[in-house]
């Protein structure tokens, strides 16, 4: 447990670091549709997918090695360091779901589909 | 000798007469008049409504004609999401947090006067258009090419454009207040861990609304300047794009959905709270559901773009968020439910309109997965089943909660309770007449009916389900007459509500009601998520600790408004913040602004005069004044023991504020740099026209002044900060020259295009974003200039929170420079189709 640990960046980390993985999942992924399509290969959205869910459930590790919170806190600084650990794990499982939901359609899916509607967008 | 509640009465005065109540500023009037005029544009546009059931009641009807039906629909649709909703429930926030958190009054009472005004002036402007018969006819999204200029001349559109646009100043401005208020003036002991959940809810909803409004004023600023100076964003054959506006208003739109939802979210959870007379159930799982759909819905606005032609695979990542946002809307259901059925149920109008809530919700959301889908989507796509679905989440999972909210806070802001008779009258007829008028449309959608067609064939068989819909919306019409009524006869016989009429659990029930204008005498403290139901009084206490401080504010020893700053995660106390007397400054700017935005519809002329005003109308609210005694009887003397300090130990509100103000303005910048990079993927040639790639000497040189200029702005800040202005008098200089060299090589670079914004679409977003950043380069000279005068005139000591407001908006211009440099100058040269764009199928 790192020192100040009650408002460390490691905390914040594990309180914010599963939704913000998965907004730079979207975000990152939702563009680069158009270069797979146009390189021939997922492989990008594939590291994308690997590295977003890594931080989302390193978030999620984080948040349970604050779950003892530091003994030399007032009650009230212990209570809230425990609620924010519960958080980052529930968050932790909640948006590596989503990465792995979202994640489906470029392991499965043609980047260069567009249901026949003659469309040649790329966004 | 005076008591202490006399001396707080007397500085916390609020002036009499026609002119005091124009001056007001106060939390609870600011609050009470957001809500009262957001419920007047309810009933306008549910009028609207109305005569629209009227003309499709039947087959061939001639209420309303083609144009008139487009001019009612947009309104209707424009009025309930931007005027009624949005407002409502950000007014009642800044009525109900503050009490609920322990605060006397919101972090900048005046800001928030000044966003009631401009949220009032923006209303009667766009209905004024409505009654000349020139209101907005391209529906609340406004899609063009049909708002441009070639589908839709005449003023209309430009209604839509400026006031929508002006409005948004009302919530993003509202916004920043309950932010900085929830986070910097929590009653002591309320950690984030008992932050009551529509405290929680609202903050989420300021958080939305920060980054998901600026797209929309940015979207809008681009349909405005298409349609007023001729640039060409959504132009295609001056290679615009007009997909290039579903994406950014859609971005703003889909979390407004959610904007809305999430404040009833936390409105349900406290009358089910109270009702249950039991904590809520799961309240680590509330807070985090509210936080992850407060996420994820920036993550679904594809999902209204599914007809458009984009990549499948694109699609499907949005159709996985869409289908992932239900579980944490699940998680909140089950916990009512659990809530509910543990608890000691007491059934009141708020708990039925609660529960009607979760019923219709759950309807609303299952539509809501089945058009997730993308083929189902298409299916129904522009049908009345999507007029069902979003009726289900928006009056069932909005206006439902509201009239929850109403039923449940009614007492505390009147003082008088409403019949409960009339009460169960008015939600049966409303939650009835709702389901006659929107169910049928479900199955009106499947049998084709088209949704904003002012009229249809008699014997396309649609009759009796939008007849029976029709008569469904005048049920629910007569629902909302009787609420008046109730309301109408409470405010005349009402009985009496006391402080807390419902044994609820938090603060605000803990003073009188309506609360004095200080709301408390004494600041509570907190121990525990449900503070009323404690052993420990949080007014009387036993309380631990060094409390001195409160005693003295509770004697407002100076005659000053005087409330406590706490800090963000434990709130502990940290110093204490004096708040401004009522003023009518913000009222003659607001009014001076609309005038300026009017300009952009009338003439020039008024713009110009409106600028000006609104410059003499910001030196008056800035003016220094004399300490204003207290009116009543003298203070006694100080009490110097144990008081907060003056100066923040931590952050002071004001850097809060404009942390936030970075965050809109930063959004708004990414916006138009993802707009730069959505055109230049649609063009066959960037730059257009055989024009050159962009010189980067001057620019550079721009870019380095204003860097450079990070160096004597951080040693002025930090000068000042242990307690000199002396290095600040000296080196500001420095920084606002470097500043001004930074605007006069910029626009020598801009003054050396062989192209202006008329030229193209690589023109307009070009100019556009330079005459963005320019504006902010603007912004700091002039404060840079007015800080450095304060410090000469050895005036800075009582505007302490002048520099860190500077010091945070410099850093926030200098550095989002780079962005700006990086797209604007260094990506045409590293993303060619010789490099990284070969990949990007760029040219």
């Amino acid at each position: 447990m790192p020192k100040d640990a009650a408002s460390s960046i490691w905390l914040w980390f594990a309180f914010l670091g599963a939704p913000i993985a998965w907004a730079v999942h979207l975000m990152t992924i939702y563009p680069l549709v158009p270069v797979a399509c146009v390189t021939g290969t997922t492989v990008w959205l594939q590291v994308v997918n690997v590295l977003t869910l890594a931080a989302a459930v390193l978030a999620g590790v984080a948040g349970w090695c604050y779950l003892r919170p530091p003994e030399d806190a007032s009650e009230t600084t212990r209570r809230r360091v425990r609620f924010m650990a519960c958080a980052a794990i529930v968050f932790s499982i909640y948006f590596s779901f989503v990465i792995v939901a979202e994640s489906l359609p470029s392991v499965l899916g043609d980047p260069c589909a567009h249901a026949g509607t003659g469309s040649t967008r790329i966004f | 000798m005076a008591s202490a509640i006399d001396r707080l009465n007397a500085v916390w005065y609020q002036p009499r007469g026609f002119a005091g109540w124009l001056a007001a500023v106060n939390h609870r009037a600011v609050g009470t008049r957001y809500m009262v005029t957001a419920f007047v544009f309810f009933l306008i546009a549910g009028l609207e409504a109305l005569v629209m059931r009227l003309q499709l009641a039947a087959g061939g009807m001639e209420v309303l004609g083609p144009d008139a039906y487009n001019q009612f629909f947009t309104m209707h649709g424009t009025t309930m999401m931007f005027l009624f909703v949005v407002p409502f429930l950000e007014g009642l926030g800044i009525y109900v947090v503050p009490l609920m958190i322990g605060a006397r009054d919101m972090a900048f009472p005046r800001l928030n006067a000044f966003g009631y005004w401009i949220f009032l002036f923006s209303g009667i402007v766009l209905h004024w258009s409505f009654l000349t018969g020139t209101a907005p006819h391209s529906g609340w999204f406004n899609y063009v090419p049909l708002s441009g200029a070639g589908f839709s001349p005449g003023v209309n559109i430009d209604y839509w454009v400026t006031m929508v646009t002006f409005l948004e100043i009302a919530a993003l401005v509202a916004a920043v207040e309950l932010i900085v208020t929830i986070l910097f003036q929590r009653a002591p002991g309320m950690s984030m861990s008992r932050v009551p959940l529509f405290v929680w809810a609202e903050l989420v909803t300021a958080f939305m609304i920060i980054f998901a409004m600026p797209p929309l004023v940015v979207a809008s600023l681009m349909l405005g300047l298409d349609r007023i100076v001729g640039t060409h964003f959504f132009n295609v054959a001056a290679g615009g794009d007009p997909l290039l506006w579903q994406h950014l208003f859609w971005f703003f739109g889909h979390p407004d959905v959610y904007i809305m939802l999430a404040p009833a979210l936390g409105i349900v959870s406290m009358v089910v709270q109270a009702s249950a007379r039991r904590p809520i159930a799961g309240y680590i799982l509330m807070v985090v559901s509210i936080v992850a759909i407060g996420f994820i819905s920036f993550g679904l606005w594809v999902h209204h773009m599914y007809a458009t032609g984009l990549p499948l695979m694109g699609m499907n990542f949005f159709v996985a968020a869409s289908m992932m946002i239900t579980i944490p809307s699940g998680v909140q259901i089950a916990s009512w439910i659990v809530t509910m059925w543990r608890g000691r149920l007491v059934v009141t109008t708020p708990l039925l309109f609660a529960v009607a809530f979760i019923v219709l919700f759950i309807l609303g959301g299952i539509t809501g997965i089945m058009i997730a889908s993308v083929p189902f989507d298409w299916q129904v796509h522009d049908t009345f089943f999507i007029v069902a679905h979003f009726h289900y989440v928006l009056i069932g999972g909005v206006v439902f909660p509201i009239f929850a909210g109403l039923y449940f806070w009614f007492p505390k802001v009147t003082g008088r309770m409403l019949n409960e008779h009339l009460g169960r009258w008015n939600f049966w007829l409303m939650f009835i007449g709702f389901n006659i008028t929107f169910f049928p449309m479900h199955i009106l959608g499947f049998q084709g009916m088209p949704r904003r067609v002012y009229t249809y064939l008699p014997e396309l068989g649609w009759d009796p389900l939008n007849l029976m819909a029709s008569a469904g919306a005048f049920l629910m019409g007569f629902g909302v007459l009787l609420f008046l009524l109730n309301v109408g006869l409470a405010l005349a016989f009402g009985r009496p509500a006391g402080r807390n009429p419902w044994d609820a659990d938090t603060l605000e029930w803990s003073v009188s009601s309506p609360p004095p204008q200080y709301n408390f005498d004494r600041i509570p403290v907190v121990y525990s998520l449900n503070p009323l139901w404690d052993e420990v009084d949080p007014i009387e206490g036993p309380h631990e600790g060094d409390l001195r401080w409160r005693e003295r504010l509770g004697e407002a020893p100076r005659g000053r408004r005087e409330t406590p700053a706490t800090t963000v995660l434990d709130a502990r106390p940290d110093h204490q913040i004096v708040l401004p007397h009522p003023s009518v400054w913000p009222l003659w700017l607001a009014l001076a602004a609309t005038a300026g935005v009017l300009g952009a519809l009338v003439h020039p002329a008024l713009a110009a005069t409106g600028a000006a005003l609104s410059i003499v109308a910001l030196f008056g609210w800035h003016w220094p004044r004399r300490h204003e005694p207290p009116r009543g009887p003298r203070p006694p003397d100080p009490i110097r023991d144990g008081a907060l300090p003056e100066a923040p130990v931590h952050r002071s509100t004001v850097w809060g504020g404009m942390v936030l103000l970075a965050a809109i303005e930063g959004t708004a910048l990414g916006s138009l740099l993802v707009g730069y990079f959505y055109l230049w993927m649609g063009t066959p040639e960037w730059p257009p026209g055989g024009i050159d790639r962009p010189d980067v000497l001057l620019p550079s040189i721009s870019l380095g002044l204003l860097l450079v200029s990070l160096w004597p702005m951080q040693r002025a800040v930090s000068g000042f900060q242990v307690g000199s202005a002396a290095p600040l008098r000296r080196v500001l200089p420095i920084a606002i020259g470097l500043a001004l060299g930074y605007l006069v090589v910029k626009a020598m670079s801009y003054a050396s295009l062989e192209f202006d914004w008329q030229a193209h679409a690589y023109g307009s977003i070009v100019w556009t974003i330079g005459g963005y950043q320019a504006l902010h380069a603007l912004a700091i000279l002039i404060l840079g200039a007015a800080v450095w005068m304060l410090a000469r005139r050895g005036k800075l000591e009582q505007r302490r929170q002048a520099v860190e407001a500077l010091a945070v908006y410099w850093y926030f211009t200098a550095l989002s420079a780079l962005p700006e440099f990086g797209t604007l100058y260094l990506a045409p040269h590293l993303i060619s189709s010789n490099g990284i764009g070969r990949y990007l199928g760029l040219q």
